[in-house]
């Protein structure tokens, strides 16, 4: 994506408004990080605006970046957690894969696109505050998949608890599944794990 | 003149320097103050009706860090966990898979309140955190007496089965519990329905409060279960608790054995509580002679076996309990 171009002169009058002198016009153009982060400054994201430095270049369109941009941030941090995460997991259950489906995401990538509303407005319910947006948060597919029964949405339950706990244990903050009137809803189709530093 | 005119100066420049180190001294000093007032400010959004506005006021809040969290707005925290906690399940989560905003929102509010460490959040904590992350586990845990009943109410509630029990298995493996005897046994009830119909978080929970006296239950999950997450799950924790079952001397796994007869008998009534009573009794006698190397302690177990079996065969005892008893005597005689 190419960033917003910045057009800028500078010019120099006197008290008569006659101009003394003009300079050229620049053309100014943001790079691409600094166009990402002025997306987070004007969703006015809640965890602040990530320095320059954390970008780093990601390939779009694949686990790692499900962001607009061909940069994106991953945590190394939670990274190297997420890595004895899937370690201790497969050591139990290697058995099942294991599937990341989701690390970072840009601002209005969270806002408008990271549901199954692409393309339709905002999304349903993405968190603003979303920690994909700093790369320390995954979500983690649960097996099977997809779920065509509901034997197979008990076994993706087993599945969805026996990591959730794991991953309590390992210390990430893990999101609760969801249920609606008391059923379960969306959320046993993965497991969203994040672990950032202050 | 000159010199007077420059004498003033230099006092107006010293006093405007002395004016300058107060203010920055007071700016420094008031920093917590103007912290404060932002956690403050920030808390407005915690009232509103919108779950985004509500979720972008924690998220800033936490970003202040909880240190600079006045007690007005803890309370208001704590309160709005326990609110989200309590009507979560009444309402509506249409969402598609991927989005995270309802209960990425209460991780990130638990997260937050767990670390004021307040007692007064533990009904909240209970109802919505207890997945979040182990810290609010150990939180609950370490104040089980008052959380015991917030606990048994998040047992009923959809989906929150298996924090409960991986908390109730923390609070099992604490010595000396602050529960009394009733309280650690109707969790030890609620642990045995678990093996049933929430084995993994019953593996969990044995796990986290290394409850080896239950190897017997976790082996026949190993060797019956027919979910491979179940069977995976119960294989690790069976060589995860196997130090911890050889450190546990005879009289204290008969015990323990017995503790779980107990809990299992809790609410019985007319014959089936005098199964579980005779029982009780054998267990009795078969601690007190083990302990003591009477020498006829052999005998005494394998009466407690085969009353164990007669007791499962008439359905005054679940067969979980029946393996425990059966299982752990057959240790014990082992070693002898």
């Amino acid at each position: 994506m190419e960033g917003a171009p910045l057009r800028i002169s500078a010019q120099a009058t006197d008290y008569n408004g006659n101009t003394v002198q003009s300079s050229d016009t620049v053309t100014l153009r943001q790079d691409e990080i600094d166009t990402i982060r002025e997306e987070y400054i004007e969703f006015n994201v809640a965890h602040g605006v990530p320095t320059y430095d954390k970008f780093t270049p990601i390939p779009r369109d694949t686990k790692e970046n499900r962001g607009d941009f061909a940069y994106g941030i991953l945590d190394p941090t939670f990274v190297a957690k997420l890595a004895q995460l899937q370690a201790a997991w497969l050591a139990k259950h290697g058995n099942f894969p294991w599937q990341i489906n989701v690390y970072y995401r840009d601002p209005v990538h969270n806002k408008y696109h990271a549901d199954n509303n692409v393309g339709g407005g905002p999304s349903s319910g993405t968190d603003s505050a979303s920690r994909h947006m700093y790369g320390c948060a995954a979500d983690i597919q649960t097996f099977p998949a997809p779920r065509n029964t509901a034997a197979d949405t008990a076994a993706a339950l087993r599945f969805h608890k026996a990591l959730s706990a794991l991953a309590d244990s390992m210390h990430f903050n893990v999101e609760p599944l969801k249920a609606s009137n008391g059923k379960l809803g969306s959320g046993v189709g993965h497991v969203h794990v994040h672990s950032c530093t202050p | 003149m000159q010199y007077v005119r420059i004498g003033y100066a230099m006092d107006r420049r010293s006093r405007s320097l002395r004016c300058l180190v107060v203010l920055i001294g007071a700016l420094l000093a008031d920093s917590s103050v103007l912290v404060a007032q932002a956690a403050d400010s920030l808390a407005r959004g915690l009232d509103s009706t919108s779950v985004t506005i509500r979720g972008d006021a924690v998220a800033r809040l936490s970003t202040l860090g909880a240190a600079n969290i006045t007690r007005a707005v803890r309370a208001r925290l704590i309160a709005l966990l326990e609110n989200e906690g309590a009507t979560q399940f009444t309402t509506p989560s249409d969402t598609a898979d991927g989005d995270e905003r309802f209960p990425g929102y209460i991780a990130e509010l638990a997260s937050l309140v767990v670390q004021f460490q307040d007692p007064t959040s533990l009904r909240g904590l209970c109802l919505a955190g207890l997945d979040v992350n182990s810290s609010v586990q150990q939180f609950v845990a370490a104040n089980a007496a008052t959380a015991f009943p917030f606990l048994e109410q998040a047992w009923v509630t959809p989906l929150r089965q298996e924090g409960t029990l991986e908390t109730w298995g923390r609070i099992l493996g604490m010595q000396p519990s602050a529960l009394t005897q009733a309280q650690q046994l109707t969790i030890r009830q609620h642990l045995l329905d678990a093996s049933v119909t929430e084995p993994v978080g019953f593996l969990w929970a044995v796990s986290l409060g290394q409850l080896a006296d239950l190897a017997p239950v976790v082996q026949n999950l190993v060797n019956n279960s027919t979910d491979p997450i179940v069977t995976g799950e119960a294989t690790s924790v069976q060589a995860a608790i196997v130090p911890a079952q050889a450190s546990l001397s005879n009289a204290a796994l008969l015990t323990l054995s017995q503790s779980w007869l107990d809990g299992s008998c809790l609410g019985f009534s007319g014959l089936r509580k005098l199964g579980c009573q005779v029982l009780d009794d054998e267990f009795a006698v078969a601690v007190k002679n083990v302990g003591a190397n009477a020498g006829a302690e052999k005998l005494i177990l394998d009466a407690l076996i085969v009353s164990a079996n007669i007791a499962v065969k008439d359905g005054n005892i679940t067969s979980t309990v029946g393996t425990i008893i059966v299982s752990n005597a057959k240790l014990v005689r082992s070693r002898l």
